[in-house]
């Protein structure tokens, strides 16, 4: 995962940004309806002169209400005007306490006018406003009217001393035939309308420039906010971009500590990663191009690139060794530099299926040398391709195999020879126990010869049993002779031959025995083999000679197992007489046993000869 | 008495052969130890049984003679050789002879055979 990076989040920036903005038109909003509030001011500048009016009205109707039923109590207890008159002149409202009573007389004398005073006294019944109203007159008509009226009319203002429109509630004191009244001057209430719409004016543009203060506040933090936020993000864009052109230019990894933001740091790692997988590939490469470099340069192989048109474009000095052209000779050379003519179209239709199909071809060809001789040379040729699988041609790694082949064909024939040899050797030993067997023969027939002419059983007897010695002996020599295999004897096969051979030899007594023979499948070699075969003679022999009855029947036991790897059991018994009988000393005595126990010696074997019921001799060797 | 001409170039051999069938009460009025030797005397002996050796001296072996010998009479003949590989084998079994006796041979066993193909 990346690495120092700083905890800011670009992401978390943008949306505090966007709560900015929403306060910002927040405010635009605001200010947008305090502008429309303000509108609405402006726009009941009227309502506010008629609402005024119409309070001060409801005051001076309400006051002069008032004023009339005081006047109608006091008038009821007391009759004196003057003491009345001195009240009604002290009456004094509104805010710059200007306000007065009026009264008059029902033929329109000026009873009371304590603002006016030059006015009492005078009779003003036919005065007019600048309209042509009677004033007076009109007052006394509303004076008739018991719930009084409002007198519209222009009368002199006492503050300014001008003629301006004023508005009076007038009633009557019919008991006292009294015109009473109050009035307010409109160009007061004018005057009182402009400075409440003035007021309101200030109030506004207070809060405008409280609002547009707040707003500019409001900019000039967002603005810096957002001026602080654009910088890092440039800033961080500057870095990476920095390190991105560092990273082209030097393979360097980016200092990601430099980095503000998460998610560009998290871009820097990834790069990061990304470098450092290109730095690795790129050392890979750098230590593929030198290591083939050199093998191309210091392989005793010859090294030969062939573009798509079978020009050559690689040339290493083994090349150049096996077929004399310089590199620069050998370059941009066609087929024919190194192919003679008999194998241009199979090596043309070679190059050509390892560009469409096959990626690496080995095949054996002959090339011609600067110097013209043909050689034989072995071929890897691979396929070139780029990192689009596109072929880009063919590298052929080459060996010169002539010698190679020479020296097979040398080996091949000395190879035929050794094995004729070999052959005329096995023909020679094969030979050798041919001659041994038939000079066996000879020997056995002399002895035959020998025995015919004596007539002496006993000696007949020594004769005979001589002549079976030889011919167990000999039957090895048979056996090996006839074998493919020249060391060793199917044991088996000897032993069961050799039996047969003795039951004939003592006269066809096949008819009488009972023969028990069971020989393991067994090969033995003859150092083994012609001590076995002259110990199983003897001891047979020695059965048909000693125990053997013509008027019973003779049981003969042959039996040889294997007990481990080279160890072997040799069991052979008859149901002839023991040693205890009268032959003992016969048997004893012969040479037949003598012979036994120096040939179990000699193959290194153990004897035993038991002699109760039956005579059984067990060799262990 | 049956007369039984014996072929054999190991003269040592011929007589054993010659002085066991004697023993036996056979007539071997002739041994002879080539091929030739044995087609030529063969109708002057007109034996009752031929004891043929294979390798024999001479320009033609034992199978050769032997081949000869029965186109002019059919004889009982037994083959005894030491030569026992199986192309010489297959060739002497070719000419269908009495009997096929391998070296050394068991004269017992060899005067039992005689005695059986002529008594």
């Amino acid at each position: 995962m990346m690495q120092n990076a700083s905890g800011i989040s670009l992401v978390k920036n943008i949306r505090s940004y966007v709560l900015y903005i929403l306060l910002l038109l927040f405010t635009i909003i605001s200010l947008f309806l305090i502008s429309d509030r303000a509108r609405f001011i402006f726009n009941t500048k009227d309502r506010i002169y008629t609402e005024t009016l119409d309070r001060q009205s409801e005051f001076i109707r309400n006051e002069i209400l008032t004023v009339s039923n005081f006047i109608y109590h006091y008038i009821e207890w007391n009759h004196n005007s003057r003491e009345l008159f001195d009240y009604l002149r002290t009456i004094r409202y509104g805010e710059k306490n200007n306000g007065y009573i009026f009264v008059m007389s029902y033929d329109g004398t000026v009873l009371l006018n304590d603002i006016q005073k030059e006015l009492q006294g005078e009779n003003l019944w036919d005065l007019e406003d600048p309209n042509g109203l009677k004033v007076i007159q009109e007052e006394r008509k509303i004076a008739d009217n018991p719930d009084g009226d409002f007198l519209h009319y222009f009368w002199e203002n006492p503050s300014t001393g001008k003629i301006t429109p004023k508005v009076s509630f007038i009633t009557g004191i019919p008991e006292m035939e009294w015109i009473i009244g109050t009035g307010v001057y409109l160009d007061s209430i004018e005057k009182e309308t402009s400075w409440q719409v003035k007021h309101i004016y200030k109030n506004l543009i207070i809060q405008l420039a409280v609002f547009l203060f707040t707003m500019i506040l409001i900019f000039l933090f967002i603005y810096k906010k957002f001026k602080n936020f654009t910088f890092s993000v440039s800033k961080d864009i500057y870095v990476i971009n920095e390190c991105f052109n560092k990273a082209e230019m030097d393979s360097e990894v980016f200092d990601i500590s430099r980095i503000k933001y998460d998610e560009f740091s998290e871009i820097a790692y990834q790069a990061n990663e990304m470098i450092i997988r290109q730095q690795r590939a790129e050392k890979e490469k750098r230590f593929s191009d030198l290591r083939l470099k050199l093998q191309s340069e210091q392989s005793p192989l010859a090294y030969v690139g062939w573009d798509l048109n079978n020009k050559i474009i690689e040339w290493n000095p083994a090349a150049e060794d096996m077929f004399g052209y310089t590199k620069e000779e050998a370059l941009g050379q066609g087929i024919g530099l190194i192919i003679p003519d008999h194998e241009r179209i199979g090596v043309e239709d070679l190059f050509y299926n390892l560009v469409k199909t096959d990626n690496r071809k080995k095949n054996i060809n002959q090339n011609i040398t600067k110097d013209g001789r043909i050689i034989t040379c072995e071929w890897y040729n691979n396929n070139l391709i780029d990192s689009k699988g596109d072929a880009l041609g063919i590298v052929a790694v080459g060996l010169d195999i002539t010698r190679r082949l020479k020296s097979h064909e040398e080996i091949a024939q000395k190879n035929i020879e050794l094995e004729k040899s070999l052959k005329e050797k096995n023909l020679l030993v094969r030979e050798v126990h041919h001659r041994v067997k038939n000079n066996m023969a000879i020997i056995s027939s002399l002895l035959s010869l020998q025995s015919s002419s004596i007539k002496n059983d006993y000696l007949q007897s020594l004769l005979q049993s001589s002549q079976n010695r030889i011919h167990s002996m000999a039957m090895v020599h048979e056996h090996i002779y006839r074998n493919e295999n020249l060391h060793d004897v199917n044991v088996r096969v000897y032993i069961t031959e050799l039996v047969e051979y003795l039951m004939m030899n003592f006269g066809n007594i096949e008819s009488q025995v009972s023969l028990n023979i069971d020989i393991a499948d067994v090969n033995l070699d003859l150092d083994t083999l012609i001590p076995l075969g002259m110990m199983v003679n003897e001891i047979i022999s020695n059965s048909f000679k000693y125990a053997f009855k013509v008027d019973e029947l003779f049981e003969l036991s042959v039996i040889l197992r294997i007990m481990d790897e080279d160890r072997f059991y040799l069991y052979i018994a008859d149901n002839g007489p023991g040693f205890n009988s009268k032959n003992e000393s016969v048997r004893e005595g012969a040479i037949g046993l003598k012979l036994i126990k120096g040939l179990v010696e000699q193959i290194d074997g153990r004897l035993k000869i038991t002699a109760e019921d039956k005579t059984a001799y067990e060799i262990y060797f | 008495m049956k007369k039984i001409m014996v072929v054999e170039d190991e003269m040592i051999i011929a007589m054993s052969y010659t002085a066991e069938l004697r023993n036996a009460s056979f007539e071997v009025p002739k041994t002879v130890c080539t091929g030739e030797e044995a087609v030529k005397i063969f109708s002057v002996i007109n034996p009752d049984l031929i004891l043929m050796d294979i390798t024999l001296k001479g320009k033609i072996d034992g199978i050769e003679a032997a081949n000869q010998i029965l186109k002019v009479k059919k004889v009982p003949l037994i083959f005894m050789t030491g030569n026992s590989d199986i192309e010489t084998k297959n060739r002497a079994l070719a000419i269908n002879p009495a009997g096929y006796m391998n070296k050394p041979i068991n004269l017992n066993k060899m005067i039992y055979k005689i005695k059986k193909l002529l008594i």
